[in-house]
């Protein structure tokens, strides 16, 4: 599965700051056709996106198009316009798989008709009644990864954004969610960008509440968040001990791993193979 | 017309002088002896001091054709040339000469000196509109730019004659010592106005704060000045020095600054070294960088040469830094500073970069960033027009910092709103491919291939190498290939060598 | 008919198409000079097809896929397409 460790939002009309989107060597590229985005600009939008996505370098970026909602009359021609040139579809406000099941026919009818591959869907949930879906959205097979947001999630429930408690609490329900499904988990934005210990902390907290990656207003935040899902020395060298004891037991042909008299488990296995993949990447 | 070193069309006079063609970097060596200027009888009485500019004028007999100079410490925020040169014109003089060490848009008001006749040249850095006026033609002779120490070598060696110096002097007393440090418009060191004080046949310091004899500390002394005269304002504060230097926020520029600080790191950073600090946007941004890597690494400066700023005084008051050497200070907590600590030192311009003179601090330094306008594929560099071809910078200290330190780092956006910086020659040539090291950009670094060191060095970093043609081809990729500059055979600007050659010249523009 | 695209800030371009007698295109730029030319030959290949139009183009230092965009964008609101 790809690293998703930062995703970089970008005004999708902005030509200015589309340009440069490709330098900052984030996992991912989010050119963005909705809250950005005025609504007398959406039309002009969708087409600076497309062809954004055709003439500018990108990099090692995934690219992303994160569409307006189904609840408005913009998402299909979003679609239309932007699917066959990006990698990930980010669909925002989504509450349900009926949902995304709507979203699933347009884009494989314009798949078919440009004969294309499927591309994936990353829902955001924003809302409880997305919340309480969760694991019905993580399921379904065009979704490989969860995203939250958290203003209109707190806003239903009348608490102010900055003093919400319950938001770990949505936290944890997100990264079960997702991870119920084997898909990825993926935390939101750290938003003061001057705050670079803030947000180190943030990002580490993240991962050590089961994220793949948060999301990212500013390029100068990539490389700090990058840091903060680097496993520890400690945690890497532990990590190449189990893989190695595993690499072993297939070598002997034996059933079980074990490492220092005790036995392994297959999740113990994955997630010291994951810590590597994330230790190696840099 | 002979063709340079760096394969421009050059002709052998300028303004009727002659102009030997840049034969590459050390290869002009010095002529003849120092010249020296008119020996005054001391004045009678205490006092120096005179009402008004109109009376001073009067007073040292400036004539048509005569040569006046400024310096430029207040920066965009100067009154004084453009009140003296007011004052000039009212009085009916014409073809005078105008030796600055550097005009700002602040100076726009020079402009229509140009058209009347006041003004038949400009020998001296134009920044805006005098810049935009000189490549439409305005001017009658040729102008003529040099570095910093370019300007100090001509003066010294008699080329250029001053017979009037004006200082503007934040602080000065009746007889004539000055201070920068002091005053309603400090702006810190004085050095650019010292070759002035010492060569010029008069010397006349404007100030708007008189303090009580004899003033100190002193930059500049008695026995050079002729006549004080106080003014209500000799400048503007909020465009002489920042309140509040920030360093670039723009996403590209932080990544530039990055990569070379990265590259600085393999290449010279170790314990007693040393660099050159500006005030630019990138600059500031690896000065600020370089700090905390030698903070991390428990690494010590011997000395910075600037350009100070508040990030170079922190350096110094951290103890990072064992001595600043300061031409020039750009915000106010510099020039408290320079003012108070005592290993702040402020250094005449001839001490900085001239080649003809017993040697330069920038022979000492081991790093410098410098900006640019272009780069082109042999590296050569211009800070002077841009690519529609218009006169808007001076030289500064390109040309020095770039000739004499060890490491020289040129630290550019690939491409400016659609015009690509690097190109495949640049519009004008300020400063040589063969004193230029590294080509910094936002997609990665470009080594000059003269320097197998540096690439032996960077292998391995983090730093996307490139070979300059690449950067140039991607650079035209995304911006599409610029047309040529629509320009005429006239020249309308000189652009010298530090040593005194020619290295190119700037062509009128056709305007729409 | 009347159509605008775009927007008149840096790296951008701003575009309109409306009717007119015969066929003329007005284009501006801060890089006349250095990219007129580029500029309007762009702009004549994408309105090649239109007779009776002016077409407006100001430019602010956009790079090329940025006009064609926001040509595309004013054309097709032109020829009607809704928003």
């Amino acid at each position: 599965m790809r690293l998703r460790r930062t995703r970089l939002y970008i005004p999708g009309n902005n030509p200015h700051y589309v340009e440069s989107a490709g330098l900052y060597g984030a996992d991912a590229v989010i050119l963005d056709l909705e809250d950005s985005v005025p609504l007398d600009q959406k039309f002009d939008a969708r087409i600076l996106v497309k062809y954004s996505l055709q003439n500018v370098d990108m990099g090692r970026s995934e690219k992303w198009v994160r569409i307006n909602g189904v609840d408005t009359p913009f998402w299909e021609k979003d679609l239309k316009e932007v699917l066959p040139f990006c990698d990930v579809i980010n669909l925002p406000k989504v509450e349900s798989a009926a949902d995304l099941n709507r979203v699933d026919d347009v884009m494989g009818a314009i798949e078919e008709e440009h004969g294309i591959e499927k591309r994936p869907v990353v829902p955001i949930i924003e809302t409880i009644r997305g919340l309480m879906r969760a694991e019905e959205i993580a399921a379904h097979p065009r979704v490989v990864a969860l995203a939250w947001g958290g203003e209109d999630l707190t806003a239903d429930l009348g608490i102010p954004r900055g003093k919400a408690l319950i938001l770990d609490h949505v936290r944890g329900h997100i990264v079960l969610a997702a991870k119920a499904h084997g898909k990825q988990a993926l935390d939101t934005v750290y938003s003061n960008v001057s705050d670079m210990e803030g947000l180190f902390e943030y990002a580490r907290r993240a991962r050590y509440m089961g994220f793949d990656g948060i999301g990212v207003i500013h390029p100068n935040q990539v490389e700090v968040v990058h840091r903060a899902f680097r496993p520890t020395d400690e945690e890497i060298e532990e990590a190449r001990r189990i893989v190695q004891a595993a690499e072993e037991a297939e070598r002997e042909g034996k059933a079980v791993v074990s490492l220092n008299g005790r036995m392994i488990d297959r999740p113990v296995v994955e997630r010291a193979r994951k810590i590597l993949r994330y230790a190696e990447v840099e | 017309m002979p063709v340079n070193a760096v394969g421009r069309d050059v002709p052998s006079e300028i303004n009727g002088v002659r102009m030997k063609p840049f034969a590459g970097v050390g290869k002009t060596p010095p002529e003849g002896r120092r010249a020296g200027s008119l020996i005054r009888m001391q004045p009678s009485g205490r006092s120096k001091l005179v009402d008004t500019i109109e009376e001073v004028i009067r007073k040292v007999g400036l004539e048509d054709g005569m040569t006046v100079s400024f310096h430029h410490h207040l920066r965009n925020g100067d009154y004084v040339a453009n009140m003296v040169m007011k004052t000039i014109q009212k009085m009916g003089f014409r073809n005078i000469r105008i030796a600055p060490s550097a005009f700002f848009p602040v100076h726009k008001e020079i402009v229509p000196m140009l058209r009347d006749g006041t003004v038949r040249r400009i020998e001296g850095s134009m920044n805006g509109p005098l810049g935009e006026a000189t490549s439409y033609g305005e001017m009658k002779e040729t102008a003529v730019l040099r570095s910093h120490s370019g300007r100090v070598r001509a003066i010294e060696c008699g080329e250029i004659h001053i017979d009037v110096a004006f200082i503007a002097a934040p602080t000065a007393d009746q007889y004539g010592n000055l201070n920068g440090v002091d005053g309603p418009s400090a702006c810190g060191p004085l050095a650019y106005a010292m070759a002035d004080a010492q060569y010029a046949d008069h010397v006349v310091a404007i100030t708007d704060h008189l303090v009580p004899y004899p003033a100190h500390p002193i930059s500049i002394f008695q026995h050079q000045v002729d006549y004080v005269v106080n003014v209500d304002k000799i400048g503007d504060p909020s465009g002489i020095v920042s309140g509040t230097l920030r360093i670039t926020t723009s996403p590209t520029r932080l990544k530039i600054a990055r990569y070379a600080t990265e590259i600085i790191e393999k290449v010279a950073l170790r314990d007693g070294f040393s660099f050159q600090a500006g005030a630019g946007g990138v600059s500031l941004a690896v000065t600020k960088f370089l700090g905390e890597l030698m903070e991390k690494k428990g690494i010590r400066a011997s000395f910075i040469n600037g350009g100070v700023t508040k990030y170079v005084v922190e350096m110094l008051h951290k103890g990072l830094v064992d001595v600043v050497f300061d031409g020039q200070a750009f915000d106010l907590e510099a020039i408290k500073s320079l003012k108070e600590d005592p290993n702040h030192i402020e250094t005449p311009l001839a001490m900085y970069g001239n080649p003809h003179s017993s040697g330069g601090v920038v022979n000492m330094i081991d790093v410098g960033v410098l900006g640019a306008t272009e780069v082109d594929i042999d590296f050569n560099v211009n800070v002077n027009t841009h690519s529609d071809g218009l006169l808007l910078h001076g030289i500064g200290g390109h040309q020095e910092v770039a000739a004499g330190t060890a490491l020289t780092l040129i630290t550019v956006p690939l491409y400016r709103y659609r015009v690509p910086v690097v190109r495949e020659s640049v519009t004008t040539v300020t400063t040589p491919g063969e004193v230029v090291d590294v080509v910094v950009t936002e997609y990665g670094a470009a080594v000059n291939p003269r320097r197998e060191d540096i690439l032996e060095a960077l292998r391995g970093s983090g730093v996307p190498l490139w070979d300059i043609e690449d950067l140039m081809k991607k650079a035209y990729s995304i911006c599409g290939k610029p047309a040529e500059p629509r320009t005429t055979d006239e020249i309308v600007a000189a652009i010298q060598w530090r040593d005194g050659t020619l290295l190119d010249v700037v062509y009128r523009v056709k305007r729409d | 008919m009347m159509a605008e695209a775009g927007k008149r800030e840096k790296g951008d371009v701003y575009v309109r198409i409306e009717d007119a007698e015969g066929r003329e295109i007005v284009v501006s730029s801060k890089l006349m000079i250095l990219y007129g030319d580029a500029i309007r030959r762009t702009v004549e290949e994408m309105t090649s097809h239109l007779n009776n139009v002016r077409v407006v183009v100001e430019d602010f230092g956009a790079l090329d896929f940025v006009i064609r965009a926001r040509l595309e964008a004013a054309l097709r609101k032109y020829g009607g397409e809704g928003e």
